[in-house]
């Protein structure tokens, strides 16, 4: 049963970006453009995300979320919008949003996000996260290698996970850089800083596992994959 | 200064000027019509001694001040009246005296009949009319400044209720700038023409601000298209090595105008007071949060943090400018500070400093807080980091003091004290 998206975003070209992106990651997306054609997707039908855009030709994408919450309390509702969180007052988390998502962002981060919101929404929903035998378990953020449980720090957890959702896709350095690190790469130099972790995270699975999964993709980042 | 002290100052002047030209005015006449009058005074006792020399054949004489003198034919002169100095045996000293002769014929015999009147000094007279003068205009002057004051309270009320309104004025609140008629022509077309000004002025600080976040805003919507194409070719197989350079660029170029376009939006809002919840935080809790979120950066850079805080250094701020601020300049430490170095934090009351390690000072410190400045070409700086701290610490009264020694730059903030 795949999971059912809802896209609300005015921009048609990043509206297909998006939707054929996570079409690819196994979502079904459904799009709308307007906030009136928004409101008459979502009260036929539940979803259990809603990707939003705050910037709408017939209004203001935060008038939206507490109408939503209060017809489907489970709606998981992201915010993707060019406006920083740090410059609204009253921002969308405030009136109910899950998440937010400043423009312009990594497709691999929108993917984690809805992955991450997911999990805490349903929480049957991949608990347990495997990748060959590797298993991550995101309640206790723990790690198990073939059986084995593996002592990863926080961060080298996160690098993993992040790496192992975005499966065989490109990760650039900059997006793991802000992932993780929470720091944009415009203002601070990551050159060496990703490739030492990496290769930290490439040590431990090896140790364990034998195989080199990430590996690097010459002259954009860095990729998981299996041979 | 103040019109109304602007006006006493200037009668004050003119008042000084005026009196003195009165003074001696008033001296000169009264000078004149003392001796008119001593004189017409003179010729009646003349007439009175006259008269008596007529009905009794002899008169007394009183020196100095009545004096008959039988005198020939051939001595008799015309009538005169004129000043003369006396010496007064009593005072030892000249005495100015009035004096006017006459001559008789009475029943066949001559006579010079002089009299006199001893003069007031002219000091005495000076002093007097000028004690008198003062206090008159003394009268006047006081008079006048409580009349002008009433004047002043009556005619500037209204204007200095709108000079009260005007100093309140802010583009930021949205109450429209309503002065009050005065009901004086000039001030009322003063009015008008600062409301024009100031609609004016408003309309177009509400369109900067509209361009300002439309551009930034707008911009993102086609970056993140950009950005994530470029995601997308990524995965791509089998490209050249050129095209990957070029969509590499095409890459980082598109983050660093995101990054510039927020910078520049930041820089609008703070300067549009958008950033204005202000509460007191704690900067040396803010640091050790910012170093202990850099942790890893610190250690792979092999870059020590030394936070020495004498006492805790407290301000009045928008928490989110002072994120800002903190992480833009530990930030630019260590983005400049050589690997295995230490970075100096120190916190005071009112004051905390920064400083990293480097091989010679800021050629142009003055210039290193100018958005988009680059001390040297091959710096990846975006060149506003130290803009945004320079215009939150404006934005909050604070000063920056850049100083370079023992191969350190240091970045001390000093609080306003008000």
């Amino acid at each position: 049963m795949k999971k059912e998206i809802l896209i609300i975003e005015d921009d048609l070209i990043l509206q297909k970006t998006i939707v054929d992106f996570l079409e690819n990651s196994g979502f079904n997306c459904t799009k709308a453009n307007t906030i009136t054609k928004a409101k008459e997707i979502f009260d036929k039908k539940f979803y259990p995300i809603i990707l939003l855009d705050l910037g709408l030709p017939d209004g203001d994408g935060l008038d939206c979320i507490t109408f939503i919450k209060s017809i489907w309390e489970d709606t998981g509702v992201i915010i993707i919008s060019a406006r920083e969180k740090l410059e609204d007052r009253v921002d969308g988390l405030n009136l109910g949003a899950d998440d937010y998502l400043v423009k312009p962002f990594h497709l691999s981060e929108l993917n984690a996000r809805i992955n991450a919101l997911l999990r805490r929404n349903f929480h049957t929903d991949k608990i347990k996260i495997n990748f060959e035998d590797i298993e991550i378990d995101t309640l206790d953020r723990s790690v198990q290698i073939a059986g084995e449980k593996i002592d990863f720090s926080k961060k080298e957890y996160d690098l993993l996970l992040y790496f192992i959702e975005n499966e065989n896709r490109v990760l650039t350095k900059e997006s793991l850089f802000e992932h993780v690190w929470g720091e944009n790469s415009v203002f601070m130099d990551n050159s060496d800083f990703i490739y030492t972790h990496i290769n930290r995270l490439r040590k431990k699975i090896k140790t364990s596992t034998g195989e080199n999964y990430i590996k690097t993709v010459h002259g954009f980042g860095y990729k998981l994959e299996i041979h | 200064m103040k019109l109304l002290s602007k006006i006493n100052r200037t009668y004050f002047k003119y008042g000084l000027f005026v009196f003195l030209i009165a003074d001696v005015v008033i001296i000169l006449m009264s000078n004149y019509i003392l001796k008119d009058e001593m004189d017409q005074q003179l010729k009646m006792e003349t007439e009175v001694i006259a008269e008596t020399v007529r009905r009794e054949g002899n008169f007394h004489s009183v020196y100095p001040t009545d004096i008959v003198e039988k005198i020939s034919y051939s001595e008799i002169g015309i009538e005169t009246s004129k000043d003369t100095l006396l010496y007064e045996a009593s005072e030892g000293e000249l005495t100015p005296y009035r004096e006017c002769t006459v001559y008789k014929s009475i029943k066949g015999k001559h006579y010079r009949i002089t009299t006199r009147q001893m003069l007031m000094e002219f000091d005495d007279i000076f002093s007097l009319y000028t004690a008198l003068i003062s206090t008159v205009l003394g009268l006047i002057f006081v008079l006048v400044l409580l009349f002008t004051q009433k004047m002043n309270a009556i005619l500037w009320g209204t204007f200095n209720k709108n000079v009260e309104l005007l100093k309140n004025y802010s583009f930021s609140s949205n109450e429209k700038l309503q002065l009050n008629t005065t009901g004086i022509d000039e001030f009322d077309d003063l009015n008008q023409v600062v409301t024009s000004m100031s609609n004016r002025l408003e309309k177009d600080y509400r369109a900067s601000k509209e361009f300002s976040a439309n551009a930034a805003h707008e911009l993102q919507t086609p970056l993140a298209i950009i950005r994530n194409k470029c995601e997308n070719l990524f995965s791509e197989k089998n490209l050249n090595d050129e095209t990957i350079q070029s969509i590499r660029e095409i890459y980082l170029s598109t983050d660093r105008l995101s990054g510039i376009t927020k910078a520049l939006l930041l820089l609008a809002k703070i300067d549009h007071g958008q950033f204005n919840d202000t509460e007191e935080i704690s900067l040396h809790q803010l640091i050790q949060l910012r170093v202990e979120n850099l942790k890893d950066i610190l250690q792979d850079r092999n870059l020590s943090v030394d936070i020495s805080a004498a006492e805790d250094c407290l301000v009045k701020m928008d928490m989110r400018l002072a994120s800002l601020l903190i992480q833009n300049i530990t930030t630019n430490a260590i983005n400049y500070s050589p690997s295995s170095k230490i970075i100096e934090i120190k916190i005071a009351q009112n004051q905390f400093s920064i400083s990293n390690y480097g091989e010679k000072p800021i050629q142009n410190a003055e210039s290193i807080f100018n958005r988009f400045y680059k001390e040297s070409e091959s710096s990846k700086s975006t060149g506003i980091g130290l803009a945004l701290v320079k215009k939150i610490a404006d934005h909050y009264g604070m000063t920056i003091h850049y100083n370079f020694n023992n191969c350190k730059h240091q970045f001390t903030f000093s609080l306003s004290l008000c």
